[in-house]
């Protein structure tokens, strides 16, 4: 799997300065709302900028989806899964940094686990993790694995936000990713592979 | 060598691409890779490689360096974006505006002033000379009649012996009265009877002016905070890190170019 490093990508995870100014302009995308500016020559820049963002937004936003590809089609090719297309808007990609893909395990039906690639791009990290849905319920579910069994894999649990457990990769520096694609994308599958694998089994 | 295809065949191919695939490949070879591989005579060559100089780059950081004003070493967007869990009330800020805008330092204070007015689109002449003895109030007690307020930023100076004031009211998403932008009014005019006055509301989006009477609103002009914002941070300023976190925090609070409260 190849996740491409463009320009756009490289100097938001790189300069704090322009991703601050690429966050500003992109709820500027929609061209609905202008923003006072003083002569022809700054709306020039404006729109110029606007392009750029336009750029930045479909990178990033095909990095990520890239990096979930990469780290779960593999594993999860046997489990046909699925894209949550409702809860996952181009806009929602962008302003979580992250996509995820759903696979019912094969002994349930009312289960789902959702596996994520979620980036921090003021942190510079990406990670993965998988969550338990309970698809009657309409609730997420602690993920049925061990601490042991997570470090025994390279892995290891860790609580969300709701203080249900998931499993969790360790957080990989997207400097990597810049400097080396290539090994970045395998360290993704192997990491997703093993992920997988014990959610999965 | 016989010819690979006859050239103006491959020529209205290239015509007729419509994106930057083939042009750009033709722009990557040498004006003798084209002409061998391709036997186009020089004219064809030259067409199609002036082509690809028209075609404008859709990366292109620097148009987002010139718009905020990147280049200047102090940006808001080179400082720490700090997390403080709270936002920042209209007096906190308009009394960290006050403060900022009055350093010690004479010189600063100048540059940040003339910025600062030049910035909100005052009209009313200023030098630095007028700046570095300028005064700048945050929260200043008036009344008119019976009334009482405060005016939440206000900057005066002198101008040739002529008294200069820029009074604002600074809003974020409240409601804004009559009766205040009426006080304010009363107040500075029966005070200062001879000074040129710039009447500023301040606020994220102009439906601030909805309810204002049509009489004060010609008075009264509407600026948005991101519009101010914008332009001082293109004029720049000096590297003194407590202007240029606030102006960070700043941004956050006024929700960028959102032009409306944070949800």
């Amino acid at each position: 799997m190849n996740i491409r490093v463009t320009e756009g990508l490289r100097a938001y995870i790189e300069k704090s300065d322009f991703r601050a100014a690429i966050d500003g302009l992109v709820p500027r995308l929609d061209r609905n709302k202008a923003i006072q500016i003083k002569s022809i020559k700054q709306y020039h820049d404006f729109n110029d900028a606007l392009l750029t963002a336009a750029q930045v937004h479909h990178d990033l936003i095909a990095f990520i989806m890239s990096a979930c590809e990469a780290s779960f089609s593999v594993a999860t090719s046997a489990y046909g899964p699925e894209i949550e297309w409702k809860h996952q808007s181009l806009s929602e990609v962008w302003e979580n940094s992250r996509f995820w893909i759903t696979v019912d395990p094969k002994e349930s039906n009312t289960r789902a686990f959702e596996l994520t690639a979620e980036a921090n791009f003021s942190k510079g990290t990406l990670w993965l993790y998988a969550e338990l849905y309970d698809k009657e319920k309409d609730t997420y579910l602690h993920v049925n694995v061990t601490e042991e069994q997570a470090l025994a894999a390279g892995l290891r649990v860790e609580l969300d936000e709701d203080g249900l457990r998931r499993l969790s990769s360790e957080k990989f520096k997207l400097s990597n990713f810049l400097t080396r694609p290539d090994d970045f994308a395998a360290t993704l599958s192997d990491t997703g592979a093993r992920l997988t694998k014990l959610v999965l089994g | 060598m016989k010819k690979m295809k006859n050239e103006d065949v491959l020529w209205d191919q290239v015509q007729a691409t419509n994106g930057y695939g083939l042009r750009s490949v033709f722009q990557g070879l040498s004006s003798s890779a084209l002409n061998f591989v391709f036997e186009l005579d020089k004219k064809h060559v030259l067409q199609i490689k002036n082509q690809g100089k028209n075609i404008k780059s859709i990366f292109d950081s620097q148009a987002v360096s010139r718009l905020f004003g990147l280049n200047h070493p102090n940006h808001a967007f080179k400082s720490p974006d700090l997390d403080w869990g709270v936002q920042l009330t209209e007096p906190q800020i308009t009394g960290a505006l006050a403060h900022l805008l009055a350093p010690d330092d004479e010189c600063r204070k100048a540059e940040r002033v003339v910025n600062f007015v030049k910035s909100i689109g005052c009209k009313l002449p200023i030098t630095y000379e007028d700046a570095q003895i300028s005064q700048v109030y945050a929260e200043l007690p008036a009344s008119y009649g019976k009334q009482r307020g405060r005016i939440d930023l206000l900057l005066q100076w002198e101008n040739s012996s002529k008294l200069q004031i820029l009074a604002i009211e600074a809003k974020f998403g409240h409601a804004l009265s009559n009766d205040q932008l009426t006080l304010y009014r009363g107040f500075l005019r029966n005070r200062q009877r001879d000074a040129k006055i710039d009447y500023v509301v301040l606020a994220l989006d102009e439906t601030v002016m909805e309810n204002v009477k049509k009489s004060l609103r010609s008075k009264w002009r509407f600026v948005p905070w991101h519009g101010l914002w914008l332009q001082f941070e293109r004029n720049g300023y000096d590297e003194d890190q407590s202007l240029s976190i606030f102006m960070r925090q700043l941004w956050g609070r006024i929700n960028g170019f959102s032009q409306k409260e944070k949800k």
